[in-house]
């Protein structure tokens, strides 16, 4: 049978009903009248930067706030997601996470580490990177949007990660990355946050090298709720054990018994198809953040984000599949 | 992005993007809204890209990410179809092979249009829908045999 025939064959027939001509026209016009911003917003799930040039390192402590606009910037993170510029967010960053002001210069670049929040399984890190003319021209700056500076969490703990680039002005790019701590918690730590470059590998991207380390203390928050379960969940032909989901106002974790190689995608498909139910009735998706899972003793660890933050004692419950779980 | 260029990338790829909404919703209208909302957010907010390659990626990830909102949405959930074993149409019904090919799941679907029709790479289609190349592959392998399944049945007198 073939399926590449076939998909040819079957889509020929799909096509939009506009005119390309009307079509284009009518989004012009539209930008157009939009109030239109620099902006633009892309989840990265693997950040790539490679090429030896320059290395700095040095180990720092946390600066004080230097008037930056903390709290705008994570509104503006999530104000794509909620499809409103005008978005604040329900969630007090102010006292979850701190300001800070710390420069590093680099060959053609100075990178800014401008703040963090964190919950018990989720840090938000901010920073921007501006790069000169030279380095642009050089390195032909387009392909930087993906070829951010790489940042480690140094927790000891199994850990995982997102980057989004939520703002970009000029020469400048402001990046938030997101950990999310699998059967650890970041409450009441320190946090070593490592920038290093990795190797372009498979991406062929360019960009800085540096090294450089950065710690941020964390007050303990006893905003974490576990609620214990035995629920089987069916994944394909697989049956898997939902043993305890943990949330708080960032993000929520899966940790399940009986998962295999094989269906560790499956059970990830089902959970990031879930949501979580506010008391006010409306719903909040989530996102997909992040999974981990142990061969051996078949323990997995599914994080997923809201698509925006939600205090906790606005959660009521959330659902997946047919599965609804009470989170009160 | 000057309307020149914006003109360019669309007419390069309107189609893709139409497709690829139409094999996650399964709705004509829906698909063409869809594909609209995603060329406005090229037009007014795009990405600094400067090969057509990574605009391409750029344009199937957030198709791919709003059909996912909308799935979720709550105007979307009620009027979906239930989750039935799909079937072929009896030959009599007047359908068409892109009917039989929709009667795929969307995550089976989708998988399949982007490796048969756009020919991309399995590494390249897990980095845009963010999963695993395995899941990739295991899609791949469950929607050959659905398809093949729902032709045989078509086939039946």
């Amino acid at each position: 049978m073939n399926y590449k025939d076939i998909f040819t064959r079957a889509f020929s027939e799909a096509a939009p009903r506009r005119s390309e001509a009307d079509a284009v026209r009518e989004i012009i016009e539209k930008g157009k009248s939009m109030k239109t911003t620099r902006h633009s917003v892309k989840k990265i799930f693997t950040c790539v930067a490679a090429a030896a040039a320059v290395l700095i390192v040095g180990g720092v402590s946390v600066g004080a706030a230097t008037g930056w606009d903390f709290l705008g910037a994570f509104d503006k993170l999530f104000a794509e997601r909620a499809e409103d510029a005008s978005y604040v967010s329900p969630v007090d960053f102010s006292k979850m996470g701190k300001e800070l002001d710390e420069s590093f210069e680099g060959d053609g670049y100075t990178l800014n580490v401008r703040g963090a929040a964190a919950s018990d399984k989720t840090l938000f890190l901010l920073y921007d990177v501006t790069f000169t003319e030279e380095f642009i021209t050089e390195n032909n700056i387009n392909k930087t949007l993906i070829a951010n500076p790489v940042a480690f969490l140094k927790l000891g703990e199994s850990s995982s990660s997102t980057n989004t680039l939520y703002m970009s002005e000029g020469n400048t790019f402001s990046y938030c990355e997101m950990y999310h701590c699998h059967n650890s918690s970041l409450s009441g730590k320190t946090v070593e946050v490592e920038f290093r470059s990795i190797d372009a590998g498979n991406y062929g991207i360019i960009s800085c090298d540096h090294e450089f380390d950065l710690k941020i203390d964390f007050a303990e928050t006893d905003d974490v709720h576990t609620v214990e379960l035995d629920e089987a969940i069916q994944t394909g032909e697989d049956t898997v054990i939902l043993d305890k989901i943990v949330y708080d106002a960032f993000s929520i974790e899966f940790i399940s018994n009986g998962v295999t190689p094989n269906n560790h995608g499956e059970i990830w498909d089902t959970l990031i198809t879930g949501h979580i139910n506010k008391t006010d009735g409306t719903q909040i998706a989530l996102l997909s953040a992040g999974g981990l899972s142990d061969g051996n003793t078949g323990v997995g660890s599914f994080i997923a984000d809201y698509t925006i933050p939600v205090p906790t004692e606005d959660i009521a419950s959330i659902t997946f599949g047919d599965i609804t779980i009470p989170l009160t | 992005m000057t309307e020149q260029e914006f003109t360019r990338l669309f007419g390069m790829y309107r189609k893709l993007v139409y497709h690829v909404a139409y094999c996650n919703i399964g709705d004509a209208a829906e698909a063409e809204d869809i594909s609209q909302e995603v060329f406005l957010k090229l037009f007014t907010r795009p990405p600094v890209y400067s090969e057509d390659v990574q605009v391409k990626s750029w344009l199937i990830r957030v198709t791919v990410n709003r059909c996912r909102d909308i799935r979720r949405s709550l105007r979307f959930r009620l009027t979906e179809h239930t989750d039935e074993e799909p079937t072929a149409p009896a030959p009599d019904e007047g359908s068409s092979l892109l009917d039989t090919v929709m009667l795929l799941s969307p995550k089976l679907r989708c998988v399949m249009y982007m490796y048969y029709y756009e020919d991309c790479p399995v590494k390249e289609i897990a980095a845009v829908l963010g999963i695993k190349e395995s899941a990739v592959t295991s899609r791949l392998m469950r929607g050959r045999a659905e398809l093949k399944k729902l032709l045989e049945q078509e086939e039946l007198p």
